[in-house]
């Protein structure tokens, strides 16, 4: 890839090429990002896709100083529009929960990024995460992944500061005994 | 594995970031599309604004209509001697004299006494012959260099005469033969005539006959028609509207905002004024965390901002001196000077942050955020014109500069630009 001021300078300037060079080069993050909030993968990208296009939209609002941490400035402003995409997207279906299981094929474990060991175990995370009810879910990510503060979650989500807090430790007592329950591993005991 | 329970939620965060999840999904052709639907529907928006522009035509049409100065229309006056007011300029207006203090009418209805002007002052009969008849010499002369109006002049001859339209008596325009004629005879009853050249083209054309409606609109600018003075002594109230640059500290501009209100004043002489107002402005700025204070924004602890930018809009009351020096009969340049007082009413922000080493951006509003009693003192210069009874049109270029701290990151905010606006005196 090109680099990535020179990307970035030219998605600034509604440069198709260079639209298209940062979409691909970070639609994988956004997927990431998003699919924790979505349940269903085929959705995920639906609002993946929508995301890039606000993107590419308010190109011209983002505003980096040190060319050094460039990546990391874009991966964050992309990570909030992306989140605020999702939860539009969820607040669109009121919250409801989504019913199906989820196919093996949207899982790649043959993904060496987090090493082989965790993958496997990371991949249950998210399915456990994935599968709290999405108001929890919304909560959850933004809160403990996505640094949003209560604040931010509550006007984002519509609801309290009180809400959100009781649906973040509602979402916590319900993963902790998943993780508990499906993770926790016998003692052994050292002869 | 050992799970720390006490750990799940770095837990997840680490599994959120490298979950395997399949990623080869990308699809530029939707993306592609979508753009381009966006951009199609922007632009269907766009037109149907400008649509709703083009209902506001007929409301330029009639305001036009009624702030339309007839400058052609005579000065029509009383009948029965009541004087009558002169031009605007204050010339006597081209006029015969008429016997007896009856007031002739012209072949354009225009009525007309002596003295050089419509007041109608009497004057003997034999004195008005002889005055008349070398007048009427003078008139020709005046008239063939200077293309005065075609006024059947004959028809004052006798005292008795009416008049008759103008063109009716071209051919019978026969003025005797006066050479030789002292102009010593000649009284002060004569006409005076100093035409301009301004006057002798507005006269030029031969006015056709007024009908009652259009002799009562020029009664009526007769009656009203005020000299211009740009600046009348009293109150005076007005709008003004225009461009804003704002920026916090050594920052650049970010984006252009605007500034529009109303605004009162009171004109002490011709060279002082005092005025204020009420103006909605809407500043855009960006700037780095050094310049913006983030001590109210409820932050996690080591939370550093990078950058801001954003936007507020607020109430303006400003105070202000204006010191004025005129430049012409309807025109005067000024400059001013005084303090104004900012109300925020929103603050619109997006920023970046970082927090052990993770990038965030994000966006907060503030509504009524705080109040702050003169924190800018201005200074302006400009250029005021008067355009008759419209009132004045002033262009006034601006700088604001901080005094103190505004707004919810207790920014230094400094703005440029200039107001455009239009007064009128109140009595």
């Amino acid at each position: 890839m090109q680099d990535l001021q020179a990307i970035v300078e030219g998605c600034i300037n509604h440069n198709a090429k260079c639209q298209k060079q940062f979409y691909e080069h970070f639609y994988g993050y956004a997927l990431k990002v998003t699919f924790r909030y979505i349940y269903r993968y085929d959705k995920a990208t639906d609002v993946v896709n929508d995301g890039f296009v606000k993107i590419f939209k308010n190109f011209h609002r983002f505003e980096y100083k040190n060319v050094a941490d460039l990546e990391k400035m874009v991966m964050g402003w992309i990570r909030r529009i992306l989140v605020n995409t999702a939860i539009d997207d969820l607040r669109k279906n009121q919250m409801l929960p989504e019913i199906g299981d989820l196919s093996e094929q949207e899982w790649n474990l043959q993904d060496k990024t987090g090493g082989a060991d965790n993958a496997l175990l990371y991949k249950e995370l998210i399915v456990q995460l994935k599968k709290l009810p999405p108001s929890y879910r919304a909560v959850f990510n933004m809160y403990v992944i996505d640094g949003f503060t209560h604040l931010e979650i509550a006007k984002q989500l519509d609801i309290s500061v009180g809400t959100s807090k009781s649906n973040l430790s509602k979402a916590r007592e319900h993963l902790k005994k998943i993780v508990n329950k499906e993770f926790r591993q016998p003692e052994v005991c050292n002869l | 594995m050992q799970f720390v329970n006490d750990d799940m939620d770095e837990l997840f965060r680490k599994a959120a970031e490298d979950y395997p999840l399949h990623t080869k999904t990308n699809d530029w052709d939707k993306v592609l599309e979508k753009m381009k639907q966006e951009e199609s529907s922007a632009a269907n928006r766009k037109k149907g604004h400008a649509k709703w522009l083009l209902l506001l035509l007929p409301l330029f049409f009639i305001c036009n209509r009624f702030t339309y100065v007839d400058h052609d229309a005579a000065v029509i006056p009383n009948a029965g001697g009541k004087s009558a007011e002169k031009r605007d300029d204050g010339r006597p207006q081209h006029i015969m004299a008429s016997p007896n203090n009856e007031l002739a009418k012209t072949g354009n209805n225009r009525s007309v006494g002596a003295n050089g002007d419509i007041a109608g002052t009497p004057i003997e009969a034999n004195t008005y012959k002889a005055n008349n008849a070398l007048t009427e010499n003078k008139y020709i002369e005046r008239k063939k260099t200077r293309s005065m109006p075609d006024i059947a002049i004959d028809d004052y001859s006798s005292p008795a005469a009416t008049p008759k339209p103008a063109g009716d008596h071209a051919s019978a325009f026969a003025i005797p033969d006066v050479a030789g004629a002292d102009d010593n005879s000649l009284t002060k009853t004569e006409i005076s005539t100093e035409p301009e050249s301004k006057e002798t083209s507005e006269e030029k054309a031969p006015m056709p006959p007024d009908t009652p409606a259009k002799q009562k609109v020029s009664d009526k600018t007769q009656g009203k028609k005020a000299k211009t003075n740009i600046n009348k002594k009293g109150t005076y109230a007005g709008i003004i509207i225009g461009p804003d640059f704002s920026a916090v500290r050594s920052s650049k501009s970010k984006g252009v905002g605007y500034s529009t209100g109303l605004i009162a004043g009171y004109n002490f002489s011709n060279t002082i004024s005092l005025e204020t107002g009420i103006y909605l402005d809407r500043k855009r700025y960006a700037t780095n965390g050094k310049n913006f204070s983030i001590a109210k924004f409820n932050w996690p602890a080591h939370t550093n901002l990078l950058s801001i930018s954003g936007y507020c809009d607020m109430i303006e009351i400003p105070l202000t001196v204006r010191f004025k020096q005129k430049t012409g009969k309807s025109a005067q340049v000024f400059a001013a000077a005084g303090a104004s007082s900012y109300l925020m009413k929103k603050e619109d922000y997006q920023y970046t942050t970082e927090r052990y080493g993770l990038y965030y951006s994000g966006n907060k509003s503030y509504k009524n955020s705080s109040t702050h009693l003169l924190p800018v003192i201005h200074f302006s210069a400009g250029y005021e014109r008067a355009l008759g009874r419209i009132g004045n049109i002033r262009i006034e270029p601006y700088l604001k500069l901080p005094v103190d701290r505004v707004g919810i990151g207790n920014m230094s905010l400094k703005s440029k630009g200039v107001y455009i606006g239009m007064t009128r005196s109140i009595r």
